[in-house]
C-alpha cells in the first residue's frame, strides 16, 4: 500500500468537517416569505403612476406636449419588482403575481430589471439606436454584484445572471487582467515551450509521460471517490493504478483503458460539488486558468492532500521537484487544445467562463 | 482496420463507377433540411481525406488603417492559413462563410478536400469574422459584398506576395462556402475588372443569392421561436446544455462529436422550432460578435460608446447580453446603412441591399464557364425562388443535391467528390 493509513483516515476526518461546514454554510439563506415592504411598494408605485396619469391629462388639457413613453409605467412597477428579486429567488412568480395583482397590464419577463429599457429593437426605424442603449447599460457598468451569503449558494452563478453568458464574477476587473496576463503568457511562453516539448520528444514518450502523471493523479481520483462514495468507481480507481503501476510499467502504459476500465478523473472541487456546494465566484488564477472559488479551493486541497499523503515519497527527491512539476505544467498544457483568442471574438472571456462554468457542472454529474 | 479497408473499396468502387454528374448511390439521411445543419455528416459516409497536409498558421501584419483598441490586441494581425503542395500546381482561395474563421471544421474540411484535389490552399477568415475587421477591413462595416470583396482582394494579393519563392503557383482559383460562396462571386466580379489574378475557376458552395434574405431567415428562426422574447437565448442555451447532460448519462457517450448529436437527434427528435431556434442562436452569436467588432471599430456608437476607450480589462458582458435581442436587420438600418449613408449620401437601403446580392453581378456570373455552383435544393438560406434563380444563373454548371440543409452534408462523400470535380472540370449538362 503506497497510501498511509493513519492519515488518509485524519484527512477524511478533516474533509468531511470542512464539507459539513460548507454545507452548512448553504443553509442559511433568505427566510421564505415575502415581506411587507414589498405591498407598500407597490402600491407606493400606484401612487405615482396615478399622479403622473393626472399630470399628463392636466398637461394635454393645458395643450403642453405630453412626452411619456408607453412603457415608462411598466417600468415603474419593474423598478420595484427588481428590488426584491435578488432577495428571493425561490418566490419570483408570487413577485410576479403580486405586482400584477395592482397592475394587471404588467407585463413580467425573466428579469424585470430589463423592463426598465423595454424593448427599443421592436421597430427602429433608421436612426441609431445607441441613444435608448446606452442610459441602461450605464446602471450596470462598474456595477459589483458581490453577496458573500450567497458565494456558495448553488444556484449563486445561475439567479444573478442579467445577460445570456453572464457569470458570478464579481471580481471581473481582476479576472480580465489575468485572462489578457494569461493569453500573452501562453502566446510568448507557454506554447513556445510545449511546441519544442513536442518536437522533441517522440510521441511515444510523450503518452507515455502524460500517461504516468494520470496514473499518479488515479491516487487524487480515488480519494476522492471515496469522499463521494462512489464505491464502484474507486474500486475501478483503485484496480486501474494497479494494473497500470505493474503491467504498465509504472504507469507509463495505459493498459487498464485497453481492458475495459476507462479513466475517470475526479478532483475535490468535484466533490465539493458533489456535496451541494455552489461554484462560488469565477476565478482566473494566473497561469493555471479559468476556475472558481470552489474548484480553486479544490486544487489547493488536492495538491496539500498529495503532498501531506506523499505517495512517492517526493520528499526523498525534494531538488527534482521543480523539474517534475514543471514537466506536469507542461504536458497538462499540451494536453489542452485550447489557444487563447483563437476565435477572434471580442466575448471570448465570457465564453470561456460560461463553458468552464457548464464543464465543471457536466463533471460533477458524471 | 477490415472496416476502413472495406469502406475505401467502397468508395473506390464508387468512384470507378459513379459518373461524375449523377451521384446515384448519394445516401444523405437526414431529410429535415434544420436537423441536417446542426448534425452535419455521420462519420460513416465522410469522404476520405488525408489526416496530415502540413497546414501552416500565417499572419499578415494590419492592413486596415485604423489601429485598433486594446481590448482587441489580439485581432490586430490577420490570421489564414496556407497548405502548400510541393510541386506545381493551381492555387485556391477559400473564403469562410459568415462569422467563422479560416480554421472553422468546414474551412477544414475544404482545405483537406482541394490539397487533395492537387491544389495549394489558402483559407480566408469571413470579411464578416473580428479577425478581419480589426486587421483587414478598410470600412470595418461588414455586409457590403462589394466593399469586402475589394478588401478580400487586397488580402489575397498581399498572400500571393508572401508565397513568391515558396510555392510553384500555376493558375489560381477562389471558393468559399455560405456567404464566403457569395463574396467568392464578388471577388471574381471584382478581379475581372482590375484583372490581376484572372481567376481560372470560381466555386459557390452553398451561397446565399441575396445576403438580406438569407439574415432576414436566420434572424426569423430566432425571434419568431419561444425563445425570441427577453432572456430566451439564455433559456434555450441552458435547455440545449441539459439535454446535452441527458444524452451523456444515457448514451455513455465520451466525446461530443457528429454521431452523438445524431443519435442524440434519432432519440430525442427534437422540434422544428427547438432546431430553428438552435440555428438562430448560433447565427445571432456569430452576428453580436461581428457587430461589436465592427461597431467598437467604426465608432459608430450603435452600442459601444463611441468616445470611450475600449482596453483590455474593459467589461463587455452587458454588450453582449443587449446584442442576444439586436438581429442582423437592425445592424443594417442602424450601424450599416447610416454608415454608408454618410459615405455616400446618395445611396438608399434599396439600393444597398440590392448590390449585397448575386442579382448585383448577375452579368458577371450568367454564363461564364469558370463558374460553377454545389448546394443543396433544401438549403435553409434560400428564400423562395432563389433555388430557381440559382439553377437559371448557373445553367449547366450546378450540382445540387436533393438534401442536406445549409452545409450539412458537406463531408459526405459525395459532396466533397462533386467539389473537387467542380473545379476540374469546365462544366456539366
Amino acid at each position: 500500500m503506497l497510501i498511509n493509513r493513519s492519515h488518509t483516515a485524519h484527512l477524511l476526518k478533516r474533509l468531511i468537517v470542512s464539507a459539513l461546514l460548507f454545507l452548512a454554510l448553504q443553509s442559511n439563506l433568505p427566510a421564505a416569505s415575502l415581506p411587507a415592504g414589498y405591498e407598500r411598494s407597490l402600491e407606493q408605485a400606484a401612487k405615482t403612476i396615478n399622479q403622473d396619469k393626472q399630470n399628463r391629462a392636466l398637461q394635454a388639457s393645458l395643450n403642453m406636449p405630453v412626452n411619456r413613453n408607453f412603457a415608462w409605467e411598466n417600468a415603474v412597477v419593474a423598478n420595484v419588482v427588481s428590488q426584491y428579486w435578488e432577495a428571493y429567488p425561490d418566490r419570483r412568480s408570487e413577485l410576479i403575481t403580486a405586482a400584477k395583482g395592482h397592475f394587471p397590464n404588467f407585463t413580467p419577463s425573466q428579469d424585470p430589471l430589463f423592463l426598465a429599457s423595454a424593448s427599443p429593437y421592436q421597430s427602429t426605424g433608421l436612426h441609431p439606436s445607441s441613444q435608448y442603449i446606452q442610459p441602461s447599460l450605464q446602471k450596470y457598468r462598474g456595477q459589483q454584484f458581490v453577496n458573500t451569503a450567497d458565494l456558495f449558494h448553488p444556484k449563486a452563478a445561475t439567479h444573478k445572471a442579467k445577460y445570456p453568458f453572464e457569470g458570478n464574477d464579481p471580481f471581473e476587473g481582476f479576472n480580465r487582467g489575468v485572462f489578457y496576463f494569461n493569453a500573452k503568457f501562453d502566446k510568448y511562453f507557454f506554447i513556445p515551450i510545449t511546441d519544442l516539448y513536442q518536437f522533441v520528444t517522440p510521441d511515444f514518450v510523450e503518452t507515455g509521460i502524460h500517461n504516468v502523471f494520470n496514473n499518479i493523479g488515479e491516487i487524487t481520483s480515488f480519494g476522492n471517490e471515496i469522499l463521494q462514495l462512489k464505491l464502484d468507481d474507486a474500486l475501478k480507481t483503485f484496480l486501474r493504478f494497479g494494473i497500470n503501476t505493474t503491467l504498465g510499467l509504472g504507469g507509463f502504459v495505459d493498459v487498464a483503458t485497453e481492458m475495459g476500465l476507462p479513466e475517470d478523473k475526479e478532483d475535490f472541487g468535484q466533490t465539493l460539488g458533489y456535496w451541494g456546494v455552489g461554484e462560488g465566484p469565477y476565478i482566473v488564477i494566473p497561469i493555471f486558468g479559468p476556475s472558481n472559488l470552489r474548484d480553486g479551493t479544490g486544487l489547493i486541497v488536492d495538491t496539500l492532500a498529495f503532498a501531506y499523503v506523499d505517495p512517492l515519497t517526493l520528499d526523498s527527491y525534494r531538488s527534482d521537484h521543480l523539474a517534475i512539476y514543471g514537466i506536469q505544467a507542461v504536458d497538462i498544457r499540451a494536453s489542452i487544445d485550447y489557444r487563447y483568442h483563437i476565435s477572434g471574438s471580442p466575448f471570448e472571456y465570457e465564453i470561456v467562463r460560461y463553458l468552464i462554468s457548464k464543464k465543471r457542472t457536466l463533471d460533477i454529474l458524471k | 482496420m477490415a472496416r476502413i479497408s472495406g469502406i475505401t473499396g467502397i468508395i473506390i468502387i464508387g468512384i470507378l463507377f459513379t459518373f461524375r454528374a449523377s451521384f446515384a448511390d448519394y445516401n444523405y439521411p437526414i431529410n429535415n433540411p434544420l436537423a441536417a445543419t446542426i448534425v452535419g455528416t455521420p462519420s460513416t459516409m465522410k469522404g476520405i481525406l488525408p489526416s496530415d497536409i502540413g497546414v501552416q498558421e500565417r499572419t499578415l501584419p494590419i492592413l486596415a488603417e485604423k489601429k485598433a483598441p486594446d481590448g482587441l490586441w489580439y485581432n490586430r494581425d490577420l490570421k489564414y492559413s496556407v497548405a502548400l503542395q510541393d510541386n506545381k500546381a493551381p492555387l485556391v482561395f477559400v473564403i469562410a462563410g459568415t462569422g467563422a474563421s479560416y480554421s472553422s471544421q468546414k474551412m477544414k474540411v475544404l482545405q483537406k478536400n482541394f490539397y487533395k484535389a492537387g491544389y495549394h490552399v489558402v483559407n480566408i477568415s469571413s470579411p464578416s469574422h473580428s479577425n478581419f475587421i480589426v486587421s483587414a477591413s478598410q470600412g470595418s462595416v461588414p455586409g457590403n459584398l462589394w466593399i469586402d470583396a475589394i478588401d478580400l482582394h487586397k488580402v489575397m494579393v498581399r498572400i500571393q506576395q508572401t508565397l513568391i519563392g515558396q510555392a510553384d503557383i500555376n493558375g489560381y482559383s477562389v471558393s468559399g462556402y455560405s456567404l464566403g460562396g457569395s463574396h467568392a462571386a464578388f471577388v471574381s466580379a471584382y478581379d475581372s475588372q482590375v484583372k490581376h489574378f484572372n481567376f481560372q475557376k470560381v466555386l459557390l458552395i452553398n451561397p446565399a443569392v441575396n445576403l438580406y434574405n438569407s439574415t432576414a431567415i436566420l434572424d426569423g428562426m430566432l425571434d419568431n421561436s419561444p425563445y425570441g422574447s427577453e432572456g430566451g437565448v439564455e433559456r434555450l442555451l441552458s435547455e440545449v446544455f441539459e439535454t446535452i447532460v441527458e444524452s451523456f448519462e444515457r448514451e455513455d457517450f465520451t466525446e461530443f462529436s457528429e454521431d452523438f448529436l445524431y443519435l442524440a437527434y434519432k432519440e430525442k427528435r427534437p422540434t422544428n422550432a427547438e432546431m430553428a431556434a438552435l440555428i438562430g442562436v448560433s447565427f445571432r452569436l456569430s452576428a453580436s460578435n461581428m457587430i461589436f467588432t465592427s461597431d467598437v471599430m467604426s465608432k459608430s456608437g450603435f452600442i459601444y460608446p463611441k468616445d470611450e476607450e475600449f482596453g483590455v480589462t474593459t467589461s463587455t458582458t452587458p454588450y453582449l447580453g443587449r446584442l442576444a435581442t439586436v438581429n442582423f436587420k437592425t445592424y443594417i438600418s442602424d450601424l450599416f446603412f447610416p454608415h454608408f449613408k454618410s459615405l455616400y449620401p446618395e445611396i438608399t437601403l434599396q439600393k444597398l441591399i440590392f448590390g449585397s446580392s448575386l442579382n448585383a453581378i448577375e452579368n458577371h456570373i450568367r454564363g461564364n464557364p469558370k463558374f460553377s455552383l454545389v448546394t443543396n435544393a433544401d438549403d435553409i438560406i434560400l428564400a423562395p425562388g432563389e433555388l430557381s434563380y440559382l439553377q437559371s444563373l448557373f445553367a449547366g454548371r450546378a450540382w445540387i443535391f436533393p438534401n442536406g440543409g445549409h452545409c450539412g452534408n458537406l463531408e459526405h462523400k459525395d459532396v466533397l467528390e462533386a467539389i473537387s470535380s467542380a473545379l476540374r472540370t469546365t462544366g456539366k449538362s
